[in-house]
């Protein structure tokens, strides 16, 4: 008897670990990167695509970097001639879609880093998202050459 | 009679039409007036400002290279190392000897956060024979006005940090300080490699 209510105790643990597990997998990250910048320079900006699989929307508010002193979520626009940048409170996840932090886009702009950042080392961030588990995610240093992306005509 | 001078008037007519058709391939077409870049952008071929090591600047100290200028600022997160890497890209399908007649000015509208040092290490981290160029903002502001460019400062919500909307055109000057191509941010590699052979 006592080792059947263990067991089941045992069980039910691993059940809402799982659960919990696959809750948190609903947000993955892919090709995260953050742009290599000279020593003395101390912003950057960090691009990703976050997938949401989950049937409803994820709000992504914040994050949260080790080495800056703060992180903050932008978004770019080409207006004519001049490149408007803007602090976005927040940053919608659609769901079953995802959302893409790439150049002349949105970002999370790495404020005041304490540290110079080397190209191909791995840089922990923290996305925040509203009430839901935070996403770690390990950006690669690259440099800006590799992931430009070029307009083709 | 009738009929004789309905054909000659029926001659004379096609005669006329074809005057005017040949007469037309030596008559230039009516053009249709473009602005002429070297006069609308800093027409003078000149301006004065602060290198890096704290020495004035002449724009005409580069007579005899061409000259790529941008405005921007080293915190830039995404349009200034772009262009930087589309500079650079342009720069891969040039021959050596073309590249050494070639300069990168980079001016700074951002004197408050880039000092001397911070602007040479960056532009020097790109590679692409560039000089980065500061001043007073006065002095800065005074050459943006002359390249009809614009940039504005926009202050973070949340920090003291701040970020700077500014004109990513690359402006092209000749050999002898004219501006003869802007290079627009959503223009290719190509082009601009393109254009710099033209005027090599």
């Amino acid at each position: 008897m006592q080792l059947l209510s263990r067991s089941l105790c045992f069980l039910s643990v691993f059940l809402l670990l799982s659960i919990a597990n696959a809750w948190a997998q609903r947000i993955t990250v892919d090709d995260a990167w953050i742009r290599s910048i000279p020593p003395s320079a101390t912003t950057t900006a960090a691009f990703m695509i976050i997938h949401n699989t989950d049937s409803d929307d994820a709000v992504l508010i914040s994050a949260d970097c080790d080495i800056a002193e703060t992180a903050q979520i932008h978004t770019m626009e080409q207006v004519g001639e001049i490149m408007k940048m803007k602090e976005v409170s927040e940053l919608r996840i659609p769901a079953n879609g995802q959302a893409v932090l790439a150049p002349k886009g949105y970002h999370i702009m790495l404020i005041g880093l304490v540290r110079p950042i080397q190209q191909g080392e791995t840089i922990p961030l923290s996305l925040n998202f509203s009430g839901r588990a935070t996403v770690a995610v390990d950006a690669v240093v690259k440099k800006w050459a590799s992931m430009a992306p070029m307009s083709h005509h | 009679m009738k009929r004789n001078l309905l054909i000659k008037l029926t001659l004379a007519g096609i005669g006329i039409c074809l005057l005017i058709i040949v007469g037309s391939f030596f008559i230039d077409p009516p053009k249709m007036t473009e602005p002429d870049p070297a006069e609308l952008f800093n027409p003078s071929g000149n301006f004065t400002l602060t290198g890096t090591s704290g020495e004035p600047f002449q724009l005409q100290d580069l007579r005899g290279k061409i000259v790529l200028l941008f405005f921007g600022y080293t915190s830039c997160p995404d349009a200034c190392p772009s262009t930087l890497a589309k500079l650079q890209r342009a720069f891969n399908l040039l021959r050596k000897e073309q590249i050494e007649q070639v300069r990168t000015v980079f001016i700074s509208v951002d004197p408050a956060r880039d000092n001397p040092r911070l602007l040479q290490e960056y532009v020097e981290y790109f590679g692409v024979n560039a000089i980065g160029l500061t001043g007073t903002k006065a002095d800065i502001d005074n050459v943006v006005k002359a390249y009809h460019a614009h940039y504005m400062i926009i202050p973070s919500q949340t920090s003291t940090w701040y970020s700077i909307n500014h004109t990513t055109t690359v402006f092209l000057h000749d050999k002898q300080g004219k501006v003869r191509y802007r290079f627009l941010y959503e223009e290719t590699p190509e082009q601009l490699a393109e254009a710099i052979k033209k005027y090599l």
